[in-house]
């Protein structure tokens, strides 16, 4: 069984769901400002697979659409929430990082997150009381 | 940290639908590096996973086995699989790449119980 529940949980968020075609980042979203209101802290969230779409600053949409991406790096900023996105995952979706391609003129990471391997996370698993998936 | 938490990797994908199996696989690779308490459920469709003489070249992508066959190399040897899900497909122990232990459904419920975080493919 799950040992003690203290009051006030630290969750880990991974997020695998696509930005449009699913409804996974919007979906932890919601579940992250819940969470905060209710007391809890989170620790990280952790984008990959089609999940690190979200972290694309090119991505535009219509006002009437609410963006993942803002809505996320808006909570992280108030919170201090570090919003990270798996290398490989990124890599493979042609999401580039600043100092890569040529002088950071392609980069099309937004600053607000930060590249990382899969190694953090497993940390995150081994940091927080709980670790949410929000699958596609 | 005062507790050695125990991840649980569920394993419920087809292993060439897309590559979440195959990225699952080496979440499990790197937590063995990092010297994590792991287990590893392969439900459903997931139990094709596990296939012995798959050939993942023939459409340009890894082989899965062989990312898994890597797991006994990080003491990763907690693997299970779901009994029914091997029987409804009709595959044996001998059709498989890797030793795993059939569970039932209440002993798979109890492994999810027993585990501190459970992540799926």
């Amino acid at each position: 069984m799950q040992p003690d529940t203290p009051s006030r949980l630290t969750f880990g968020i991974a997020v695998q769901g696509a930005p449009l075609s699913s409804q996974a980042p919007a979906t932890a979203l919601r579940f992250a400002r819940a969470a905060l209101q209710a007391g809890h802290g989170i620790h990280r969230v952790f984008f990959y697979h089609d999940g690190v779409q979200v972290a694309n600053r090119l991505a535009a949409l219509p006002g009437s659409e609410a963006s993942p991406r803002d809505g996320w790096v808006e909570l992280a900023e108030h919170h201090g929430i570090e919003l990270a996105v798996c290398i490989t995952s990124c890599l493979k979706r042609g999401l580039l990082e600043g100092s890569a391609g040529d002088a950071g003129a392609t980069a099309n990471i937004h600053s607000s997150f930060v590249v990382v391997g899969l190694g953090q996370l497993a940390e995150m698993a081994l940091t927080c009381d709980r670790v949410v998936t929000f699958a596609a | 940290m005062t507790v050695r938490k125990r991840l649980l990797l569920l394993m419920r994908q087809a292993p060439y639908a897309s590559n979440h199996p195959a990225e699952a696989a080496e979440i499990a690779l790197v937590a063995g590096a990092l010297d994590m308490p792991i287990a590893l459920l392969f439900q459903g469709p997931g139990v094709w996973q596990l296939l012995s003489g798959q050939d993942g070249s023939a459409i340009g992508t890894r082989t899965l086995a062989d990312i898994l066959a890597q797991l006994p190399d990080y003491e990763i040897t907690d693997l299970y699989v779901c009994a029914d899900s091997m029987a409804q497909f009709g595959l044996t122990a001998a059709d498989l790449t890797l030793p795993v232990r059939p569970l039932s459904i209440q002993a798979q419920r109890d492994l999810v119980a027993g585990c501190h975080v459970v992540l799926n493919d």
